[in-house]
């Protein structure tokens, strides 16, 4: 064989390849870029303020962030900051909730926090600039991580110790979610050979490669073991082990016919998931991210939970424990409830007008 | 764990990664410029990859709205063209082509007006399909996008003896297609 290194017909091929088809290549045009790209922030902006409205009746829709190409700002704590589409935030109370207690059983203690459409965080009354699409608090409520420019971001709670934790990170079809112990996060790493799921972890070393994601919105339930992510085209939910075994796929069947359109959470064992669901005949597409949900399924018996308390279903956070903080639309208004494991309802608290109109976005107990 | 586990970078206490290196002054040239300067040879690239010319101009008008939704910052950078490049050379290989556009190219379809091609196309093209994906990235990274071994190094996370490696194996395939090719013609 012929040493082709120094052999010209391999250069004059490819020379006569690019010839013969630039003429043919006929380019949209940046005009066509630029109104995709404005098409495309509509699109990932109504998407939540899509499911939002569905139960929330939520507040107008903020494009302060989703209209801006200049990079989100770190998280900084801002005092009372509401923006101008929202009724003024509730006084902050670190520690607490800003509800008012139901009768019956002791208020939710602990950790709220809030995102609206416009990007910004809220813990009570506190608010932080932020990636509405990605952002996400760890489960000790003590960081926040989102992305971007592809650059998985990470800060204390208060904005501090900003830093760069990974390049080339998914935000839109696999945004960045914590472990349950706050230790680990698993992103979806865009290489050059294509996407990969991977477990980061804090303290460093070298992470687990879990492959190549085959869905969207993973989740990953707090003891580690399971993930579930959504099917593309918003036809399924699979949950599996982390190695990818023991599948099982739920389907328009298990929730009454209308399809997944967003996989809000695992629970800490894997064994439900809370869904949003749209009619079977809807145009409800995979855009970004839902914050809501309004089915809990049992996955293994694939049929759906109902909770012992009344109200529908707005969205929901599994906790480590086992339980859940419930988000529930009641006669009263909305409504937090907390369960524990074994579904008994342990605290609840009405939420402020304010918050009401905000998405839930975490919660920490302690 | 996977090959790819190196590629997970420990987090750091402090500080962030050095993102991008060779941060210049702030660019002059305008998005439509950079548009019209680089779309045309991006395409031809992923066309001679995926034998698609118009899956292979989704893609890249792709990889320039990913560009323009960040252009105050790319425009920055001593050569966009490479981050351009980056991404839709992983949108290529990336499962979004596959899960996300496959039904809008379904559905989207449309007849890519290409002549004829000739005979030498249709063996460089034969030739090329027969080759490993890394193998046929680098060698038209190398020949079509004239990037130097360290280039193509980078941009595929490997080494350039790896990259190396590809080239040499990637050209004795080529001609030895090639050459079965012309003897068929012959």
């Amino acid at each position: 064989m012929p040493d082709f290194d120094d052999d010209p017909r391999l250069a004059h091929a490819f020379a006569a390849l690019r010839r013969e088809v630039a003429p043919y290549v006929t380019p949209p045009g940046s005009a066509a870029a630029r109104l995709s790209v404005r098409h495309r922030r509509r699109v990932a902006a109504a998407a939540i303020a899509t499911s939002a409205a569905l139960l929330v009746g939520g507040p107008a829709v903020g494009f302060a962030a989703a209209d801006n190409d200049t990079p989100t700002p770190p998280p900084v704590v801002v005092t009372q900051t509401p923006t101008p589409a929202h009724t003024a935030p509730a006084t902050p109370t670190p520690t607490t909730p800003t509800s008012t207690k139901a009768p019956g059983v002791p208020r939710v203690a602990g950790k709220v926090f809030y995102m609206t459409l416009d990007g910004k965080l809220y813990l009570d009354g506190r608010g932080y600039p932020g990636d509405y699409l990605s952002l996400n608090v760890s489960p000790n409520g003590k960081k926040v991580t989102w992305v971007e420019d592809g650059n998985l971001m990470m800060s204390d709670v208060d904005g501090s110790h900003r830093r760069t934790v990974h390049r080339g990170v998914e935000n839109m079809c696999d945004e960045p979610v914590w472990s349950g112990d706050s230790t680990r996060l698993l992103i979806t790493q865009v290489l050059p050979r294509g996407a990969n799921l991977a477990v980061l972890y804090l303290a460093g070393g070298a992470g687990d490669d879990l492959g190549e994601p085959e869905g969207c919105h993973y989740r990953w339930s707090a003891d580690g073991s399971r993930l579930a992510y959504q099917h593309g085209d918003t036809r399924g939910v699979t949950i599996q082990d982390l190695d990818g075994g023991d599948k099982v796929t739920l389907t328009p069947a298990n929730i009454g016919g209308r399809r997944p359109a967003g996989l809000l959470g695992i629970s800490a064992d894997g064994g439900r998931v809370c869904i949003q669901t749209a009619p079977a005949n809807g145009t409800t597409g995979d855009a970004a991210r839902g914050l809501t949900c309004d089915t809990l399924v049992d996955v293994r018996s694939k049929k759906v939970v109902d909770l012992p308390a009344e109200g529908t279903l707005r969205s929901v956070v599994f906790l480590a424990d086992g339980g859940m903080l419930a988000r529930l639309r009641t006669d009263r208004g909305s409504e937090l409830v907390r369960l524990d494991k074994h579904d008994r309802v342990i605290a609840r608290s009405l939420e402020s007008a304010a918050n009401a109109d905000r998405m839930l976005l975490a919660y920490t107990p302690n | 764990m996977g090959e790819d586990a190196r590629t997970v970078v420990s987090l750091r206490d402090g500080g962030d990664l050095d993102l991008v290196p060779g941060f210049g002054p702030p660019g002059q040239t305008s998005f439509e410029e950079f548009y019209s300067a680089h779309f045309q040879a991006l395409t031809i690239q992923l066309y001679a990859y995926t034998r698609d010319l118009a899956g292979a101009q989704d893609i890249a008008q792709e990889a320039f709205c990913r560009a323009l939704a960040r252009w105050k910052r790319l425009a920055d950078y001593d050569d966009p063209s490479a981050w351009v490049r980056r991404v839709a050379w992983n949108l290529v290989t990336s499962r979004w082509r596959r899960t996300r556009t496959a039904a809008l190219f379904l559905r989207q379809q449309r007849p890519a007006h290409v002549a004829e091609p000739s005979p030498d196309r249709v063996a460089l093209a034969h030739a090329l399909a027969t080759l490993k994906p890394d193998h046929r990235r680098a060698v038209i990274l190398h020949y079509l996008a004239d990037l130097p071994i360290g280039e193509i190094a980078r941009q595929e996370g490997v080494s350039e003896n790896t990259v190396k490696s590809w080239l040499h194996r990637a050209r004795a395939a080529l001609a030895a297609q090639l050459s079965d090719e012309e003897a068929d013609r012959a």
